[in-house]
């Protein structure tokens, strides 16, 4: 099952897109990425803050690489950069409980996916991720949501550099 | 807003499931409890709010993100050769850690400063 979309350029001489059905595409920090409804994430309650956009995208872009994108399908200027944490933070282990992770649709055995989502200043060096209400992605469902930790040590703007 | 007057011991109703009850009021504030369905988060509006702001902060209307910024702090994790300090133990783990793959760290990613 695909979670990631590789960066694509759409390509009018591809052969191999003639025969297809028209996959939708959408127009994301100046790629247009096509998808198909295989790779959509659904949160059930979007975002905090952002309670009606609820079907997103996961798109890698080597150039950016540890970060993805994750983009709305619903309005492509809303666009998150988001980091799996335990790349840069291996001992982050929020506590997210079995019920929690039940209702989001992780199955017996499946490990959820874990993403924070990161704050990029124009001072790259001050940039910061959120550690405190992560997203939780239940790749079987293909279904996710934003977790607020309770009476967290876990910090909200946690710096990404020393 | 709706704006409703309780006395200490009751209670209003929210939906079809949510009490909320008045427990005590002192001087300088007043205890709440609130009886809800396992599914539905409660929390303290100002962490709510904080989450909100940050998220507001954080996503990239087009041609907002600091193109430049993004590739250059990328090119530094890719290149960093020490974790970050651990960050406090927390008590109970209920998933399991993620088994997700670390991205590979590219040795030529220095080259980018």
């Amino acid at each position: 099952m695909t979670t990631l979309i590789n960066e694509q350029v759409t390509s009018d001489a591809n052969p191999q897109l003639c025969s297809k059905e028209l996959m939708p595409t959408i127009h994301i920090q100046g790629m247009d990425i096509e998808y198909s409804e295989s790779d959509v994430i659904t949160f059930d309650e979007g975002l905090i803050g952002l309670p009606h956009i609820r079907r997103w995208v996961l798109i890698s872009q080597p150039e950016i690489d540890p970060f993805l994108w994750l983009a709305s399908i619903e309005d492509p200027e809303t666009v998150f950069l988001v980091l799996e944490p335990r790349s840069q933070f291996t001992e982050y282990a929020p506590y997210i409980s079995a019920q929690a992770c039940v209702r989001l649709g992780v199955s017996p055995g499946e490990t959820p996916l874990f993403l924070a989502i990161v704050r990029i200043t124009a001072e790259w060096k001050n940039s910061t991720i959120n550690l405190r209400a992560p997203l939780v992605i239940a790749a079987s469902a293909m279904r996710g949501a934003q977790f607020v930790l309770m009476e967290s040590s876990y910090h909200l703007e946690q710096p990404l550099t020393q | 807003m709706l704006v409703l007057k309780r006395q200490v011991g009751e209670k209003l109703v929210i939906g079809n499931e949510i009490t909320i009850e008045v427990l005590s009021v002192s001087g300088d504030g007043v205890r709440l409890g609130i009886v809800a369905p396992r599914e539905t988060s409660v929390h303290r509006y100002e962490i709510f709010e904080a989450i909100q702001a940050v998220n507001q902060a954080s996503y990239n209307r087009s041609g907002a993100t600091p193109h430049k910024a993004l590739t250059q702090l990328a090119a530094h994790l890719r290149g960093q050769e020490d974790v970050d300090p651990p960050l406090p133990d927390r008590a109970e783990v209920d998933a399991p850690p993620a088994l997700i793959e670390v991205a590979e760290k590219s040795p030529d990613s220095k080259g980018m400063f």
